[in-house]
């Protein structure tokens, strides 16, 4: 059997000129569909929860009392009215996803600080494994906070800006075949997800209940947590490191507490003795920093709650949100 | 600077609007290309673009005394300056740690104590590509082949001509010289046939290459942890990684030249539809195995001398074909096995090629079974690691063999499907014989796998590192 060769024929140059552009327009139009589609049904949860939340933040009106600020779990383990009835005041959950970082949460306190001036105290809560998160985990999500919230409007970065990245993150919502690939290639092999539409909601403080328990999600996200803490060394992020500096600088400027807290744990994690090596460790790093740049640390011993309350190893349903929103009340009131 | 990178895309852009808005000016565009070269390889590492300047000096100004000079003596000491100069350089760089750690071993077996002396320098990019394609040059100018360049730019840009400077195809000056002289314009089939080489070129590299690599690495990097039909999938992996990384960036390569009115050589011809182990070079890295049958096989005697002499010829070619990839055991294994499967088929296999579709099919077979045989020693770090695959491997499967096969089956689907369209037309750019909207419809499926399964992070191509 010969090899082929490579046979040249001559080609017109409006066949040519079809052969380019006609691809080019069909995959501008599909990314265009899905840049519509996206913005006017969100899929992914955590872009969702990104973008409603600063949304919460824009469209507040009167000041608040006490400002909860952190990743999913206290998006679905701290009830403001609940927490707001037992300290007095007023409580607003602004708590996104693990990716935004602690870079997020000292955008969202700056922001409101411009706004409203100091609230009465502020507390961040983070899932251990969160601290040690880099730059990269943020680089997914991060078009659905910079652009708008952040860049336009001058707030200090906190992050390494690239001019190459700035512009990837300015036109990346335009370009969700380049920005979201993972979330078109599901709906493209699963099209029948284009007519599901994803209802996600939290309430009017920015609590998303979820009500029932999942014991095999649970159990999987166990296993995963402690084989990803067995041979580890916990090391904070640079970007972490500096988020939680500038959250600290802000709360001296405004003369307001800043409040630290350890994120909802699973029982059988928190009695794990391999896992607590790890999990410690990142505690004790927030102890020290207590001390140095002074905020105040509150449930620092891991707040460890049974299988009947919690979707996986650190999301509660709503029973294990009322018990954790009581026990921080009960640590901020002291 | 990678051509699977946004660096890049900016780079050709700007090149190649300035190259085509100077129209038919060939020395500014020869000018233009060649710093655009520089640029392109200094961005890697501007410190050893020195070593280019060096080779490039040197077989100039050889080939300017062989060029004049008519006394043989002194032809003679030309060309192994130039040998020494190109041959020391690459020896240098890429051999030395090598055969002085194992002169070192081999004296301590001896009882003699010596002390190693390393120099553990980094490989410069593509030194491999570049000096034997330079060599050539000289060779044929000894050989009187082809006279020397006279033009210090048009000389020095045949060797540092950016789509191949760092991973071939190894241009012969014959070819690629008259082409960089005279005034150039890429015509519509020209662009047409690079657009497409440049689209099949990247989703061989991003979107199978790389993919593969996913499947091949966490095995091969912990291979102790995996047996059975694992080793089986990896190696299999292996097998679209290497093909479609290294033949992905020759297309690139090939398809940037076109777009500016160059032709490089074909370097890949379907290699795994190969029946033989001398078929399968004809269609594997069709540059360099031309080089080796032109430049040291015919040399050595080729198959003048007899039969033996000729099966010891084939062997030596291919003994240092293996060692040209790099300075590792491993390499020379995969050379040694090379060589002797050859002599096996030219021993055993005198039948006359007309073949049956089902005896065509065996051969291909069996001809695939040996390339990957021959793939785990190319791909395996040290003497342990092959010990340890051939041992191992086998169809036990897994808790995640299935789910390794589905993967590595979706990625070998489109290469399969184009390169069955391509074999059975005899035209490597058959899926471009066909309507516009045809090609229009062939091309945005191009375009999604690239946006939608492309590995994001700018992998090196394999083929960098000899």
């Amino acid at each position: 059997m010969q090899p082929p060769r490579e046979i040249a024929q001559p080609v017109r140059l409006r066949d040519l000129l079809i052969s380019l552009l006609v691809p080019l327009l069909v995959v501008l139009l599909i990314n265009l569909g899905f840049a519509i589609y996206l913005d006017q049904r969100p899929f992914n949860r955590g872009a969702w929860l990104n973008g409603h939340k600063w949304s919460l933040l824009d469209q507040l009106d009167t000041p608040i009392d006490t400002l909860i600020l952190g990743d999913s779990s206290c998006n679905q383990g701290v009830i403001p009215e609940k927490l707001g009835r037992a300290l007095g005041g007023t409580a607003l959950n602004l708590c996104t996803t693990g990716s935004s970082l602690v870079v997020d949460d000292a955008w969202m306190l700056a922001a409101y600080v411009e706004r409203f001036g100091p609230p009465r105290r502020v507390v961040v809560i983070h899932v251990y494994d969160v601290w040690g998160l880099g730059e990269d985990s943020l680089r997914n999500i991060r078009w659905t906070i910079l652009p708008y919230r952040h860049l336009w409007q001058g707030r200090r970065p906190i992050i390494a800006q690239s001019s190459q990245r700035f512009l990837r993150e300015i036109i990346s919502p335009y370009l969700p075949l380049i920005s979201q690939e993972a979330t078109v290639r599901k709906l493209l092999f699963e099209p029948q997800l284009l007519l599901e539409r994803r209802d996600f909601s939290t309430d009017a403080s920015g609590f998303m209940a979820v009500p029932e328990a999942d014991a095999e999600h649970l159990a999987r996200d166990i296993a995963i947590h402690r084989a990803s803490t067995m041979n580890a060394n916990f090391r904070v992020s640079d970007i972490n490191q500096r988020a939680l500096q500038e959250l600290a600088r802000i709360a001296k400027r405004g003369g307001f507490p800043l409040f630290v807290a350890n994120s909802p744990i699973a029982e059988e994690l928190a009695h794990d003795q391999i896992f607590r090596k790890y999990y410690d460790t990142v505690s004790h790093y927030l102890d020290q920093q207590a001390l140095e740049l002074d905020f105040e640390r509150i449930l620092a011993e891991a707040p460890a709650f049974s299988q009947e309350v919690m979707r996986n190893a650190d999301h509660l349903t709503v029973a294990g949100a009322e018990q954790y929103t009581a026990e921080l009340a009960r640590a901020l009131a002291r | 600077m990678l051509f699977n990178s946004w660096t890049f895309l900016v780079f050709f852009a700007v090149v190649y609007t300035v190259y085509r808005s100077l129209g038919t000016r060939v020395r500014w565009q020869n000018l233009l290309l060649l710093l655009a070269s520089y640029f392109f390889y200094a961005w890697w590492d501007y410190r050893f673009l020195s070593l280019i300047l060096i080779s490039t000096a040197v077989d100039y100004a050889v080939s300017l005394g062989l060029d004049r000079e008519a006394n043989s003596r002194a032809r003679k000491l030309l060309l192994w300056t130039s040998l020494g100069t190109n041959l020391g350089i690459l020896s240098l760089f890429k051999y030395f740690d090598f055969f002085q750690e194992n002169l070192v071993a081999l004296f301590s077996q001896l009882g003699f104590h010596a002390s190693p002396l390393t120099l553990e320098v980094i490989l410069p990019l593509g030194i491999s590509f570049y000096t034997f394609q330079t060599l050539s040059y000289t060779i044929d100018v000894y050989r009187r082949k082809i006279s020397a360049c006279r033009n210090p730019v048009d000389f020095a840009l045949f060797v540092a001509f950016f789509p191949q400077l760092v991973a071939g195809p190894i241009e012969r000056a014959a070819t690629l010289l008259p082409q960089i002289q005279k005034a150039r314009h890429p015509s519509l089939d020209q662009i047409h046939g690079g657009v497409f080489l440049i689209l099949w070129g990247l989703t061989k590299k991003i979107v199978i290459a790389d993919n593969a690599a996913l499947i091949v690495n966490p095995i091969y990097n912990a291979y102790t942890a995996f047996d059975g039909f694992d080793l089986i999938i990896a190696t299999l992996a292996f097998a679209l990684q290497i093909y479609g990384d290294f033949s992905g960036y020759t297309d690139i390569a090939r398809g940037l030249a076109k777009l500016m009115g160059f032709e490089l050589m074909l370097n890949f011809r379907l290699p795994y539809f190969a029946t033989t182990p001398s078929d399968f070079w004809r269609r594997w890295h069709i540059s360099l195995s031309s080089w080796l049958r032109d430049y040291l096989y015919i040399p050595l005697g080729g198959n003048r001398a007899g039969p033996t002499r000729t099966l010891i010829n084939l062997f030596l070619t291919m003994l240092i074909g293996g060692l040209w990839h790099g300075a590792r055991w491993n390499f020379v294994l995969w050379g040694a096995f090379h060589g002797v499967i050859l002599i096996l088929y030219r021993i055993v296999d005198q039948r006359p090629r007309r073949w049956s579709l089902p005896e065509t099919a065996l051969r291909m077979l069996i001809m695939f079974i040996l390339t990957l045989i021959g793939w785990i020693f190319f791909r395996s770090e040290s003497l342990e690691q092959i010990q340890y695959l051939f041992t191992h491997m086998g169809f036990t499967l897994s808790s995640g063999s299935l789910g390794l096969l589905r993967q590595l089956a979706g990625l070998a689907a489109p290469l399969l499907v184009v390169q069955i369209w391509q074999q059975r037309s005899g035209d490597l750019l058959a899926p471009i014989r066909n309507g516009p909207l045809t090609i229009a419809g062939l091309y945005t499926v191009l375009l999604l796998l690239l946006f939608l399964f492309g590995v994001r992070a700018s992998t090196e191509f394999i083929y960098f590192q000899f």
